[in-house]
């Protein structure tokens, strides 16, 4: 093992190769925004698939079927390789952004991940108990204030845990867009090793950097399950010495199940 | 139809299959014995399978892919070379994919093997243990039959994860659905087309995969009464 390739192309695997953006912040970059159009799309999206009309939830219920049921590479691949095949396309405005590598990564990886985050907001909208929102009506809250007040803040932070995962998810779909030629940690890792014929380094620095941001990921999303989960989350029952003898706790007689007990629970597909 | 392409695309759709079953076959193995291991009363074997499933767990299996396949094939020839050096192996991409997707794999279906495991309620193995069976039987024939209908939704997903994870093998040029789609794109310039064919084989599967796997969720649920409120 001979680590001096990249320490020598370190700059290339972090930030940049001289011109352009590479490597993890290009695998950060195209995550953070991929994951903010993608939350900005389901939202409005998964209070069309929860509503009652099939007007509004069937072609939502479309989008996410094909969106869930196709490989995310596949996706990526009509984006950037088939819709430059179209004439129409091509002749449009619309060519300035989608012959970029780049905006179209940024289209595929969004589209995908609205696609799985719309059934997880729209999961946790249809187990909002009932009587919230009939409680809120008997208040005289209009639908949207509803929606806006009582509605969407409860089932949004009930969709936390889930949502961590198909944030990590979208971090690691991001590796494939070394497969349109863009040079994100796993293309940079992927070039380096090339060039230098070296089949370990590179591919080890690149685990290396994609689990840091996995781990920090689930930190920040830790932090804020505490922050704005603090009310499901199970009281400690042998914190303080003596608690767990005493037989009327009401957390030990109802205890309250945290929603990501179950590790790694997949909510892909 | 498809300008001649259609056999490529059936030879692609069933290559695809293949990689799928034979991966998930290798990850049920190793997810099992993995959440054995991880519910094991010797701390060394929690923690070796603790770390398998973080490891596999932390990075993308894309990465995992390249390296696994590039690397493992430099380190397999090194080893061969210390007793042979005229020698050098090349393992096809059909059996590194399989067996790389299934190690990869096999670290998410230990999780719900471990949760389901968890739920199997400890009289039922204490009753095994009571009646002296021994612990492979009772493992076998007490522990797995009841873990899983709490492991068939977790593999269910884990499965139409790994169909739609197996179009990343186009990369390591196995001649998948994904690369003889691209491949057949190229030759006739219907790229798009093509893709687009890709897309609905693979919609296909899932749609497909998603019935039999509802029906095998009853069978597995026989006996079990649902809470209804």
């Amino acid at each position: 093992m001979n680590f001096t390739i990249v320490l020598e192309n370190i700059r290339l695997f972090l930030w940049t190769n001289g011109t352009t953006t590479t490597g993890l912040l290009l695998t950060l970059e195209l995550l953070s925004i991929s994951a903010l159009s993608g939350v900005l799309l389901a939202l409005p999206l998964a209070v069309m698939r929860a509503s009652r009309s099939r007007w509004l939830s069937d072609p939502v219920r479309l989008f996410t079927y094909v969106f869930r049921g196709t490989p995310l590479l596949v996706q990526m691949y009509v984006i950037y390789y088939g819709l430059a095949e179209v004439d129409l396309i091509r002749e449009s405005w619309l060519w300035v952004f989608l012959r970029e590598a780049y905006i179209c990564a940024w289209l595929a990886f969004s589209l995908n991940t609205a696609a799985y985050t719309c059934e997880i907001i729209a999961g946790s909208i249809r187990t909002t108990p009932v009587g919230e929102l009939e409680a809120a009506a008997a208040l005289g809250m209009s639908r949207w204030s509803q929606l806006r007040f009582v509605l969407l803040p409860g089932a949004l932070r009930r969709a936390l845990p889930a949502y961590s995962n198909e944030v990590i998810f979208t971090l690691h779909g991001t590796a494939l867009a070394s497969g349109i030629t863009l040079l994100d940690l796993a293309g940079v890792a992927r070039s380096v090793s090339m060039r230098y014929a070296a089949p370990y380094e590179p591919y080890i620095a690149a685990l290396v950097l994609y689990g840091l941001s996995t781990f920090v990921l689930l930190q920040m999303f830790r932090f804020a399950e505490r922050r704005w989960l603090a009310h499901v989350r199970p009281r400690s029952t042998s914190g303080t010495s003596g608690s767990r003898s005493r037989g009327h706790d009401p957390a030990a007689i109802f205890p309250i199940i945290p929603f990501n007990t179950e590790e790694g629970r997949d909510v892909r597909s | 139809m498809f300008y001649g392409y259609g056999d490529a695309i059936a030879t692609g759709a069933v290559v695809t299959m293949k990689v799928a079953f034979g991966s998930l076959l290798v990850a049920i193995l190793l997810g099992f014995a993995t959440a054995i291991a991880k519910t094991s009363r010797y701390a060394v074997l929690r923690a070796c399978a603790g770390g398998y499933t973080g490891l596999a767990r932390s990075a993308p299996d894309f990465v995992w892919l390249l390296f696994l396949y590039y690397g493992g094939q430099a380190a397999l020839n090194r080893i061969v070379n210390l007793f042979d050096p005229a020698r050098a192996i090349e393992i096809d991409s059909f059996t590194a994919s399989v067996a790389i997707l299934g190690i990869i794999y096999g670290g998410y279906l230990a999780e719900t093997f471990r949760g389901a495991i968890i739920s199997v309620l400890p009289g039922q193995i204490e009753a095994g243990y009571a009646f002296g069976l021994k612990r492979s039987t009772v493992t076998l024939r007490i522990l797995l039959p009841q873990m899983m209908r709490f492991a068939l939704p977790g593999l269910s997903n884990n499965w139409l994860v790994l169909v739609k994870a197996s179009a990343i093998t186009s990369m390591v040029s196995l001649n998948e659905l994904v690369f003889l789609a691209s491949a057949a794109g190229r030759a006739t310039h219907h790229v798009l087309l093509f893709f687009c064919v890709a897309g609905g084989v693979y919609l296909a599967i899932t749609t497909v995969s998603l019935w039999l796997l509802r029906g095998l969720t009853h069978r597995y649920s026989m006996g079990a009464r649902e809470v209804a409120l």
